[in-house]
């Protein structure tokens, strides 16, 4: 405790320090100064602004209403006069349609009372025209009344001849056909005789054949019974000495035949 | 024909398989000879013990006995094992005959029918002979490559128009009741 009693009294009894102490205070005081000088200074300034702000809104507001007033009057003078001109206009117009509607009723009068006209004189014309194109078509009817009359009686006349034709002709075919089939009858007659011919001679030749291959095959039959009596003879009746004479026999045949010259 | 010892077998052999067993014998003997004791030398005394020594001697024997000095000289204890595969080498060349005939023949028939091919047909010729019962009568053979019919067949052949024929005359009617 001592120490520190001692350490303190020994800081502040130096001078350096006590002069930064002094200097410290200062610029304390000199910062509270600055900022009561500031406050004060813009209280001032907005007190001092004031008026001047107000007169030049005042001057604006009074100039505006002098140019809507000026524009009012203005207006209400082009008002009028327009109002004026287009009473005059819709007079005018009215006066030009009236006289355009009396020039048109009086056209269109006109323009019925010709159609009445041209529809009255088409009528009578057409009442004539139409005359004259029933007398044609009369006419015009007898003489195809008469034609066909006429055309009748050429394809009756036709038609009658066409039938005695048709008569003729089926009389001449009647006789041909039972002619052709006379001579078709007599034809069948000889073809069928000649087939029938024909299948005789083929029966009797097949017949003969058959017989002589059956006969054929008999025969074969009974060479082959003689060959195999004859084998069986030769095995059993041929000693050694005469098998191998045999077979001397036919390599001498052989010989004879030239085989092996070849 | 040159004098080899194939040549020389061959006049005491017809068919092509007694010259195999014979080739086959005489190496038989020839071991015998050179390969047991007893002298060298191929003579009777020798086939006569070579026959003690097998249980069916027969006919092989009495061959051996048939063949002369001068061929059973030609074997050498060195030699003979060469010059009998040269034998069979020859066997090769030779041109065959093959018969077939009907029945099986003995030594000596097959000898009569080789004899007459070798004289008749070519000097050097063996016989390859087989048996087929319905050959019945004749030979069939092969020469060059070429089979040729000499059977009953053959002979029927040759007669079947003569057969027919008589079949086709009429049957002459007895008289006798």
């Amino acid at each position: 405790m001592n120490n520190t009693h001692s350490l303190i009294t020994t800081f502040f009894s130096s001078p350096f320090v006590m002069m930064l102490l002094a200097v410290f205070l200062f610029l304390v005081i000199g910062f509270f100064v600055l900022v009561a000088v500031i406050i004060r200074l813009s209280t001032q300034l907005r007190y001092i602004t004031y008026p001047v702000y107000d007169r030049v809104i005042k001057e604006a507001q009074s100039k505006a209403n002098e140019i809507i007033n000026d524009a009012q009057v203005q207006s209400r003078s082009i008002l009028s006069t327009a109002q004026e001109s287009a009473e005059k206009i819709i007079s005018e117009r009215k006066e030009e349609n009236e006289k355009f509607r009396e020039e048109y009723t009086k056209h269109f009068d006109e323009i019925i009372a010709n159609g009445k006209d041209i529809l009255s004189n088409q009528s009578t014309e057409l009442s004539g025209l139409s005359q004259n194109m029933i007398n044609e078509f009369k006419k015009h009817v007898l003489t195809t009344e008469v034609l066909i009359q006429k055309e009748s009686e050429l394809v009756s006349k036709t038609l009658s001849e066409e039938s005695d034709q048709l008569k003729h002709t089926f009389t001449d075919m009647s006789t041909k056909a039972q002619e052709g089939q006379s001579v078709l009858i007599e034809e069948t007659k000889k073809l069928v005789s000649e087939e029938i011919a024909k299948e005789i001679s083929m029966a009797h030749e097949v017949i003969a054949t058959y017989k002589k291959e059956r006969l054929a095959l008999l025969d074969r039959e009974v060479v082959g019974l003689i060959e195999e009596t004859a084998r069986i003879a030769l095995n059993k009746t041929f000693s050694l000495r005469e098998h191998r004479d045999q077979v001397l026999v036919a390599l001498d045949e052989a010989k004879k035949e030239g085989v092996f010259d070849k | 024909m040159n004098n080899s010892p194939l040549t020389q077998l061959m006049r005491y052999t017809y068919v092509r398989s007694d010259m195999v067993y014979r080739i086959s014998l005489l190496n038989e003997f020839f071991d015998f000879v050179f390969f047991t004791d007893h002298d060298s030398v191929a003579n009777k005394d020798t086939v006569r013990q070579f026959a003690g020594n097998r249980k069916e001697p027969g006919k092989d024997i009495d061959f051996l006995k048939s063949l002369p000095k001068t061929f059973m000289e030609i074997f050498t204890r060195d030699s003979f094992r060469t010059v009998l595969r040269d034998m069979s080498d020859g066997l090769q060349q030779l041109p065959i005959l093959s018969l077939t005939v009907p029945v099986a023949f003995p030594l000596e028939h097959t000898e009569a029918i080789g004899k007459w091919a070798r004289a008749t047909i070519t000097p050097d010729v063996m016989l390859d002979i087989s048996v087929d019962e319905t050959v019945y009568i004749g030979c069939r053979f092969v020469w060059k490559n070429i089979m040729h019919d000499f059977s009953i067949e053959h002979y029927f052949d040759l007669h079947k128009d003569d057969l027919y024929t008589l079949l086709s005359s009429p049957i002459p009617i007895s008289t006798h009741v």
